[in-house]
């Protein structure tokens, strides 16, 4: 199996309830790294082919695979 | 040098004068106006039908108030003029006051060479019957305004106009970098004072002795690794964004040089980050107050490919909570190879900023990703962003890099002068910005609304 990294945004309609949302993802197998309240976003992982049901959990906006960034190197002109 | 016609250099008037009245003192404004001058008879907008002033009410009374736009019209004569400059001088309620001037209707046939500015409106004879004066206000201005446009192109039509204000200063004083002084910020009176600034890079230089005494609120979002900067982006960064008044050695490279700086490490010191990281960041310098967040770093995205609803539903979020991101537009493109490559992610977001990177000749850098895709891809601004003089990591001190991660925060210290200045924040900050920014002769798709530049 695949393991992804995910972000998550909750609706903004339940924003107050994101610790219960997020307890909700866990039980549909995302593991739960991150509970950010300010932004009303979860970072976590999952197996590859839980992403649907993460979607389904009610209070999910939206569901995407993490992005990972990278500079040039230091030494290089154009950064 | 003086190129117009006689009868626009010197614009006649009409005998009647505009009132700029305080917003929240109508009343008192009507009050001082009608006590220093013995006008009593004033019309108000507001009383008429949709607020539309009818011809014979601006002819027929002594004057009008214009509640939505806080201006009076008024007839008056050379006494009461005094009067009321007096009256002006002392009363807070009255702002200025100028001549109205007359805009003259041109006929259309004489002037059927060259550009029309504004199409010529013909009006349906529902519309001749409800003319009244805005229309012909209208009219005239649009009139007058082609016939200037007209007088410039003068007998050689195909003759570009060329617009100077976009041209660079030609002498460059070398107490300042090239970006300070094409931005204004070397003659800004303001430093970012009171402003809090996050810039979430590779952390930063904490022994740098340009930032002595700053007290740099940091934290490090980078598992193993210190806020300590092992990298020199973050701090080359934070020197453009935040750098001293008066470092080391010259020249000044540091815009907000007041603002409170909030370090996050979000990018390791081998440059590299993930969404966990610079997602908590974010929530770290909202938590904290931060007016200003500036990010330089992205990935690509493709052509036609959508933004992050995550990233934009955070933009959205932070905007609400009084902080602007700023991001960089990315530096994939080639452009010297005819190669332009979208903006990317997370600048492609509609409620993050997307920065642009410019050359001394004002040029778009060949680097510089372009507003290719649709639905918040655009650029929004540029600013300095080819051979940025800026801190280092000790000992080198100081570096010249390019990239659009050197204009992105050319515009969040910017953005903290403006937020000073203007007290605004959030989505009125991002107003501030966008209007105060030089338009250049260049392609929105490449420069969004133009040269960012610091308040006067």
């Amino acid at each position: 199996m695949t393991k992804v990294t995910l972000t998550v945004a909750i609706s903004e309609d339940c924003l107050d309830d994101i610790l219960e949302i997020a307890q909700k993802l866990r039980a549909v197998g995302m593991q739960v790294n991150q509970i950010m309240d300010t932004l009303g976003v979860v970072v976590g992982s999952s197996e590859a082919d839980q992403v649907g049901a993460i979607a389904q959990v009610e209070g999910v906006e939206s569901v995407e695979s993490a992005h990972s960034y990278h500079l040039s190197p230091p030494q290089s002109h154009v950064q | 040098m003086n190129n117009f016609p006689p009868s626009m250099s010197q614009p006649q008037t009409t005998g009647r004068y505009l009132v700029l009245l305080e917003d929240d003192a109508m009343d008192a404004g009507m009050s001082a106006i009608s006590n220093s001058t013995g006008v009593k008879d004033l019309a108000q907008s507001r009383d008429f039908a949709d607020s539309a002033v009818t011809p014979q009410a601006l002819g027929g009374t002594d004057g009008v108030v214009f509640n939505e736009l806080g201006v009076a019209v008024i007839t008056l004569h050379g006494d009461q003029i005094q009067s009321l400059n007096r009256e002006a001088a002392h009363s807070p309620a009255i702002i200025a006051i100028e001549p109205e001037r007359v805009v003259y209707a041109i006929s259309e046939p004489s002037y059927g060479r060259g550009m029309r500015l504004f199409p010529t409106f013909q009006p349906t004879p529902s519309a001749q019957s409800a003319v009244n004066p805005s229309m012909d206000y209208l009219k005239g201005y649009r009139d007058a305004i082609n016939q200037l446009v007209d007088h410039l192109l003068g007998g050689n039509p195909q003759n570009e106009v060329v617009v100077d204000g976009a041209l660079p200063p030609t002498v460059l004083d070398p107490a300042f970098t090239w970006g300070l002084q094409y931005t204004g910020v070397n003659s800004s009176p303001y430093s970012g004072l009171g402003i809090r600034v996050a810039v979430l890079d590779t952390g930063f230089d904490l022994t740098h002795p340009d930032f002595e005494g700053r007290g740099v609120m940091s934290k490090s979002f980078i598992e193993g690794q210190e806020v300590q900067d092992g990298n020199g982006h973050g701090t080359h960064c934070i020197g453009t964004a935040c750098g001293p008044q008066s470092p080391s050695t010259q020249p000044r490279y540091g815009v907000a040089y007041n603002a409170q700086i909030y370090a996050g490490k979000v990018l390791s010191d081998e440059g590299s980050g993930e969404d966990g990281g610079i997602l908590a960041g974010i929530d770290w310098a909202i938590a904290n107050g931060c007016r200003i967040i500036s990010m330089s770093l992205g990935a690509p995205v493709q052509q036609g490919q959508s933004y992050s609803k995550v990233y934009e539903r955070v933009g959205r979020r932070a905007l609400r909570r009084n902080t602007l991101i700023i991001a960089a537009a990315g530096n994939d493109s080639w452009r010297s190879n005819n190669l332009i490559v979208p903006v990317s992610h997370p600048a492609n977001c509609p409620s993050i900023m997307a920065v642009a990177a410019l050359d001394s000749k004002l040029q778009i850098a060949t680097f510089s990703n372009g507003g290719l895709n649709p639905r918040g891809g655009q650029i929004d601004i540029a600013a300095p962003g080819v051979d940025v003089y800026s801190a280092w990591p000790m000992p080198t001190r100081y570096n010249v890099i390019s990239g659009t991660s050197m204009a992105t925060p050319h515009v969040a210290g910017i953005a903290a002068l403006m937020a000073e200045a203007t007290e605004a924040s959030g989505r009125d900050l991002w107003a501030e910005l966008m209007l105060a920014a030089k338009r250049l002769p260049l392609s929105s798709r490449d420069v969004g609304s133009g040269l960012v530049q610091a308040p006067e």
